[in-house]
């Protein structure tokens, strides 16, 4: 038996538990409830709400771009730490109010709730198509990371498009049968996993490689001395950029869609101590990261087709004693990938029945909308698995921009609960502008003010637009009725 | 303000607090290699202590909000 038959076999055992749990986690629920596929009648508990919000932020991103960081951009990857710290920090407030308005008025979505507040259609759908928009890439991004995954541990013996065809598939399959608890479920089992496999690998390679961490980084500063520093001459990234980069990933973190809808999940109390334990999700990446700096100096950067690699590389030429530790590896990677792509595919699924599909027609009978959501899993699944298999580099890398925008929702939420003057049709020009100067400065734009990140100018131009809107066009009668009771709760 | 309020306000504060340590001017004072204390560069190490600082804080914050309730 090759040694890949053995990785392979291990593979297989992790994606057929990781399976049967997203199976089992619907079972005895029902089935033709749209609450309980979309929120899961609001009854999650602290543990899976921890590992749902933790395993979908743990992402492949984390896996496989976090040690790429680390590896060639040094200090600027603690970044990747301080922006799941603070991210989820303003959910601590702002959280609590949304679950209680939401269950108050029967919400499921972002869209519902930023409509019913500015009394706007429209808005529901331009939020709805905002998310998909920004669910998509990251998606495919994440099957990317699976096919990748499977190809590499398996010596190109398994093609890039089956792997990612098996592990999504079942991601697929489970989400549209048991809805979002078969999301949280599976992403119990692959966040622990996933965290105790981060942990041996980290520990493994910075000491087979280094001879522990206090060696490693010594020998790191003795061969630069700006790597481990931000905006130093050596150092890979500005003062500026990383400090922008950090305020707009607190501002933007909240406002995924999706996160909404889990918010939805459980209840005020239990948001509260999410937000408080959240942190510690982050020391769980140190390790993660440590896997790339112990690739520096010991990996030339021409071994390597780009960063993103380190990873995959350091398991193939240093970690070659045994092909079980191989398919654990695997399964490992497998699972951060997974466990976000399961809780995106939900929420995508989700926006597209109720944001856009019932924001247009309001006449759909609540069970035709739950089949449209099941039937969305596979849609939207499909599209970002084409993209992914055959899409052009340059049209992904276009893609990856789309959730940048993301981050222009927030004047529309903090006005929604905070600001009671704000009126819908300032929102909407604020959300519109954002978008579009966010987009000239990451595309058309050679360089940003002073290299701020993009969608922090955006934002200025979007508060700005809602603050002179808000004084031109009043309010209309129910949207003042709205404006005070999403003020007061 | 109702003392909810006056909570959610303090909390607002304490955000800003830990941002404005892990930003520029202030991560200044951290963003240096030496001393390397636990084998980690100071510029990680002050990461870290922010995060533990942070979710300390955050523990107080629901001890008061159970007070309230």
């Amino acid at each position: 038996m090759e040694k890949w038959h053995i990785a392979l076999v291990a593979i297989s055992i992790y994606l057929v538990l990781a399976f049967l749990i997203g199976i089992m986690a619907g079972k005895g629920k029902s089935f033709f409830s749209l609450s309980e596929y979309a929120v899961g009648d609001r009854s999650f508990n602290l543990f899976v709400m921890w590992f749902l919000m933790g395993g979908t932020i743990f992402s492949a991103f984390a896996f496989l771009g976090g040690p790429g960081w680390a590896y060639s951009k040094g200090a600027a990857s603690f970044y990747i730490l301080v922006y799941c710290t603070l991210g989820l920090m303003p959910w601590y407030v702002i959280g609590p109010k949304v679950a209680k308005i939401g269950k108050k008025n029967n919400y499921i979505t972002m869209g519902d709730f930023l409509g019913d507040r500015f009394q706007s259609k429209l808005l529901t759908i331009i939020v709805g198509i905002v998310a998909i928009l920004a669910f998509i890439p990251y998606l495919t991004l994440q099957i990317k990371g699976m096919a990748y995954i499977f190809n590499v541990l398996t010596y190109d013996n398994i093609p890039y498009w089956f792997g990612a065809f098996i592990s999504f598939g079942i991601v697929v399959i489970y989400v549209a049968t048991s809805g979002v608890r078969g999301a949280a479920w599976s992403d119990v089992f692959q966040a622990i996993l996933m965290l105790v496999i981060a942990w041996i690998l980290g520990m493994y390679f910075v000491q087979k490689l280094h001879g522990g961490i206090g060696n490693m980084f010594e020998t790191i500063n003795n061969s630069n001395n700006d790597f481990l520093l931000i905006g130093e001459e050596g150092s890979a990234m500005s003062k500026a950029r990383y400090s922008s980069n950090i305020i707009i990933s607190m501002i933007g973190f909240v406002m995924w869609p999706h996160l909404f809808t889990k918010s939805y999940t459980t209840t005020e109390k239990r948001i509260k101590t999410t937000v408080a334990v959240y942190p510690i999700f982050a020391l769980f990446l140190l390790p993660v990261l440590f896997i790339g700096f112990s690739g520096y100096g010991i990996v030339s950067s021409d071994q390597i087709e780009n960063s993103g690699q380190i990873l995959p590389y350091l398991i193939t030429n240093y970690l070659t004693e045994s092909g079980l530790l191989y398919g654990i590896v695997g399964a490992g990677a497998l699972a951060a990938a997974m466990s976000s792509s399961d809780a995106i595919t939900h929420g995508a699924s989700v926006s597209f029945g109720r944001d856009i599909c019932k924001a247009i027609y309001s006449k759909i009978p609540e069970n035709i909308e739950l089949w449209i959501m099941r039937g969305a899993v596979f849609g939207v699944g499909a599209i970002a698995y084409l993209i992914a298999i055959f899409g052009s580099e340059g049209l992904i890398q276009l893609l990856l921009g789309a959730y940048g925008p993301i981050a222009q929702l927030a004047p529309a939420v903090y006005a929604s609960l905070f600001f009671r003057k704000v009126s819908a049709i300032s929102i909407i020009i604020g959300l519109i502008l954002g978008v579009c100067i966010t987009i000239y400065y990451q595309y058309f734009s050679e360089s940003t003010l002073y290299d701020l990140h993009a969608g922090l100018i955006g934002l200025a131009f979007n508060v700005s637009a809602v603050f002179i809107f808000s004084y031109i066009y009043k309010q209309s009668d129910s949207e003042i009725v709205k404006a005070k009771e999403f003020n007061e709760i | 303000m109702k003392k909810k309020d006056k909570i959610n306000f303090y909390f607002f504060l304490f955000s800003i607090f830990i941002l404005a340590l892990l930003i520029f001017p202030i991560y200044n004072f951290g963003n240096r290699v030496d001393p390397f204390i636990f084998g980690i560069p100071f510029s990680l190490f002050w990461i870290v202590a922010c995060i533990l600082i942070q979710f300390i804080g955050i523990l107080f914050f629901l001890f008061i909000d159970k007070e309230e309730s």
